[in-house]
């Protein structure tokens, strides 16, 4: 599945993380997680954190996945307004209008921070902040 | 209910009192007078998330005001003094942590380095497992570990919207850690349970709660928590202990347990953060000389809560 998701990445947002794949562990079926290569021979029940997990339409990275992968992408990459960002933080769907990009998984961001991800199909990124991260 | 300047009548045992004013003297007043102040409240920045200028813009431009915490680069006090921090956009994406001022210190002591193998054993909620973490720049590892399902949650939420990819969660009494883990460990911090007179500036709760039995029981697993802490240095390792009170059994009283076994106590200074030596004479016993090298801080010395610390050295056999 790494191979997968740096494939995908680099399909999808046009830029090549396979130099981060001693980074990449794979955690159940579905899910990504990036461990310091130090800690993966560590005993404990939880490693590093949570980036990315498989979706029926490739991958969707967490905040997380977004914030450190973010700066390798070269397209699908949504940047809002301070108003828009603040309504994405709170959880809602964004209409998408003039912006440049495809159907499936999008980066978004604010000025320099990255916001995670959603999935655009075409007329609106929909949002997949989870909820304990979003602005009440 | 949170302190208001005063500490309500009654909530002051007669034991407290007369404890208290022999191990702080003169100086018992001032401390009392800041026990009876709100704490200022504090932020850290996280530098592995967004460079330290950018984000402090980010929260001047929503209206909020930083101060430098002396002892601490990446720490700030930040007004206004409201909740509203916690739902900030900075916040939700874990470009800054909510955490008291004194707290950022045992980290700054212990000064993991990136690469190193350290241990936090009483890890949750794990605002010092994340600045730890941003202090080795996300590289080498950081066992957390914490024995409390709920308090675990808490911790890996924390530890995730930090980005902390270099901790390994790990769930056990902590007084076996060592027969877990072995002696591998470069540096450990135990930041041990307590009764938390130190924390008494955000709530009653501590004072009310005090007595001298609580202390006693503390303290026997605060002994035993340091001992296997200890136990699980690798030689030549260093070890913080800490706790966010003053009474001597929990602290002076358990790190000489540590120098019984062998341990050396290590000097140490924080540039910026004012402190007290540690006593080496308790109730008619002699501790160690070298327990004058562990550090108190009261809260009127920075207007901070309250910690003690000392920092100490597995010397090899």
């Amino acid at each position: 599945m790494i191979e997968e998701f740096i494939s995908w990445f680099k399909d999808r947002f046009g830029g090549d993380i396979s130099h981060l794949k001693e980074f990449f562990v794979v955690s159940g079926e579905k899910r990504i997680r990036m461990v310091s290569p130090e800690s993966k021979g560590i005993n404990g029940i939880i490693k590093g954190i949570y980036i990315a997990k498989k979706v029926p339409f490739g991958f969707s990275l967490s905040i997380e996945g977004s914030q450190i992968l973010g700066k390798y992408a070269r397209r699908n990459v949504v940047s809002l307004d301070k108003e828009t960002a603040l309504v994405w933080m709170k959880g809602e769907d964004i209409p998408l209008e003039g912006h440049a990009v495809d159907k499936g998984t999008v980066i978004i961001k604010y000025k320099w921070i990255f916001m995670g991800s959603g999935y655009f199909d075409g007329q609106r990124v929909r949002n997949y902040v989870p909820g304990e991260r979003r602005l009440e | 209910m949170l302190p208001s300047n005063e500490i309500p009548d009654g909530l002051l045992k007669p034991s407290f009192e007369e404890k208290y004013r022999k191990m702080l003297g003169s100086e018992y007043k001032e401390f009392l007078s800041f026990l009876a102040k709100r704490t200022r409240k504090s932020i850290r920045i996280n530098r592995m998330k967004g460079r330290k200028e950018d984000i402090i813009a980010l929260l001047k431009e929503d209206g909020w005001v930083l101060k430098e915490i002396p002892w601490y680069s990446y720490g700030f006090w930040i007004e206004p003094q409201t909740e509203g921090i916690g739902n900030t956009i900075a916040h939700k994406l874990g470009l800054i942590y909510v955490q008291e001022a004194a707290s950022m210190a045992p980290p700054v002591v212990l000064n993991p380095r990136p690469g190193e193998l350290i241990l936090d054993l009483a890890a949750a909620p794990g605002s010092k497992t994340t600045q730890m973490s941003e202090m080795m720049e996300w590289r080498g590892t950081i066992v957390a570990n914490d024995v409390s399902p709920s308090r675990i949650n808490a911790l890996s939420s924390n530890i995730q919207r930090m980005g902390c990819m270099n901790v390994v969660i790990n769930r056990a009494d902590g007084r076996r850690i060592h027969r877990i883990y072995g002696e591998i460990f470069d540096r450990v911090l135990l930041d041990a349970p307590c009764s938390s007179i130190g924390q008494v500036r955000r709530s009653w709760e501590a004072l009310k709660r005090w007595n001298q039995n609580l202390v006693e029981r503390i303290s026997v697993l605060q002994r035993d928590l340091a001992i296997a802490a200890y136990k699980a240095l690798k030689p030549g390792g260093l070890m913080v202990y800490s706790t966010c009170t003053f009474d001597p059994e929990e602290n002076e009283l358990v790190v000489q347990s540590l120098v019984n076994r062998g341990a050396e106590v290590v000097k140490f200074d924080i540039p910026g953060l004012k402190t007290r030596e540690g006593l080496v004479e308790w109730e008619g016993v002699k501790l160690d000389d070298s327990l004058a090298y562990t550090r108190r801080i009261y809260p009127h010395l920075n207007d901070t809560e309250g910690f003690y610390i000392a920092l100490l050295r597995k010397v090899p056999i």
